[in-house]
């Protein structure tokens, strides 16, 4: 596993990083919303992150002769080319798998005068608690930070293999 | 046993004044002995490898290591391999190996010259 | 005939992966530089599998016990491959297989980057490993290590 590809599994985590702080900067957006066009309250939603495979490298040309097209880096979901469930190959980064929704109950404010209000006087607010929100997303903040302080070792790393042959 | 015997004994081939060990100081010293042996050959040895044969050997290895160096460099371009440090690796060392020949090169040449300069 | 002589194969695809990088370089510059606008498709560049299909191929696996002599025109005699360098072509595709935003733009900023990183770094790469190439045949001109 060369540098390159330490490099495309970074990437990977910087982009599910990226759609992480998106989906929580979203749930703090709506952390008040009752009306949503499914009818009913916001529903906080989460990331799933789960480990990407290894997208062989002979998959992606007709010659099928490992060559990594890292010019055009593919799909990332496509499964190991030969079904196999060698862990080794398991090694390109992190993808998110699905946006899922919460389904914890919603907050219920008592309050009878609110337009809003269901039979029982209850308005229903969306289950996201801010203060976890802002946690979670220094969270992914650090994290992203991390995969680019990885990005930044590997290409030290490679400019001193390189160094060794300027003298 | 007195100097000189004891010398000749130890480093055949050699000889040794005579000191003369009692202390006649008239007499002259005595510059004998011819070596015994001759000049045994000096290369050629017992193993039979010749200068020429570790030459020519020296020769190929050099230039399989710069083979496949160059082979390795190819397959980092087109992306056959991703290991950089193996690949740099081995083409240091080709360059080492090559600088290593030029400079036997150099030093077999110089001594050509100084000996076809020798006056007879 | 071209304008250039080809003193190796290997020297030649290390030129051809620099310009190939170079290439590359300019398709993710403008994929950045288009990061917000709406309906922009990325592009990629692939030469890798063009880089290996210019290598000659009659270039036979080097037998280190004899010396191939090469030609530079069809009037010299010889035995080896011929001397001039291959052509090599780099392709550019848009890429309409990830998914887009709702402005219509498909382009990832962080994967953009990390191309740009990884295509810097192989540019870098193939640049030394030419300079030492160029660096053995100045040696072996100049017969001085």
């Amino acid at each position: 596993m060369g540098m390159y590809d330490s490099i495309e599994v970074s990437a990977s985590a910087l982009s599910a990083e990226r759609l992480a702080m998106d989906t929580i900067a979203n749930n703090i957006a709506n952390a008040n919303t009752t009306r949503t066009p499914e009818g009913g309250a916001f529903k906080r939603q989460l990331v799933v992150f789960a480990q990407k495979p290894e997208t062989g490298r002979d998959g992606a040309t007709p010659a099928g002769d490992g060559f990594s097209s890292f010019g055009a880096m593919g799909t990332p979901d496509s499964p190991n080319p030969d079904g196999s469930d060698d862990p080794s190959m398991a090694r390109a980064g992190v993808q998110v798998t699905q946006i899922q929704q919460d389904q914890t109950p919603d907050r219920l404010v008592y309050d009878p005068g609110n337009p809003d209000a269901d039979g029982q006087g209850y308005v229903h607010y969306p289950n996201v608690e801010v203060v976890k929100e802002m946690v979670d997303m220094m969270a992914a903040s650090r994290a992203y930070e991390a995969n680019v302080t990885a990005i930044q070792e590997a290409r030290t790393q490679g400019n001193a293999t390189l160094g060794l042959l300027k003298s | 046993m007195d100097y000189a015997s004891a010398i000749s004994k130890v480093i055949p081939g050699t000889f040794a004044p005579d000191m003369g060990a009692s202390t006649k100081v008239d007499e002259t010293p005595n510059v004998g002995a011819i070596p015994a042996d001759g000049v045994t050959g000096a290369t050629g040895g017992s193993d039979g490898a010749s200068f020429k044969d570790t030459l020519t050997k020296m020769i190929s290895e050099v230039n399989d290591k710069l083979v496949t160096s160059d082979q390795a460099s190819r397959d980092l371009a087109t992306g056959k391999t991703n290991d950089l440090q193996a690949v740099v690796g081995k083409v240091e060392e080709a360059n080492l190996a090559a600088n290593y020949l030029m400079s036997i090169r150099s030093k077999l040449i110089t001594a050509y010259n100084t000996i076809s300069q020798m006056q007879v | 005939m071209g304008d250039s002589i080809s003193f190796s194969p290997t020297i030649d695809m290390l030129k051809n992966a620099m310009k190939g990088a170079g290439e590359t370089h300019g398709a993710i510059a403008n994929n950045i530089a288009n990061v917000n606008t709406p309906g922009f498709q990325r592009a990629d560049v692939s030469f890798q599998e063009a880089l290996a299909a210019a290598m000659p191929s009659d270039q036979a696996p080097s037998d280190p016990d004899t010396l191939q002599m090469v030609t530079t025109s069809d009037r010299m005699i010889g035995s080896g491959p011929s001397l001039e360098p291959q052509p090599f072509q780099v392709t550019t595709t848009i890429d309409h297989s990830t998914q887009m935003r709702v402005d219509g733009s498909n382009v990832d900023i962080d994967q953009e980057m990390a191309k740009l990183s990884i295509n810097s770094s192989y540019q870098q790469t193939m640049g030394s490993l030419l300079q030492t190439q160029y660096t053995r045949l100045r040696q072996a001109i100049e017969e001085q290590a």
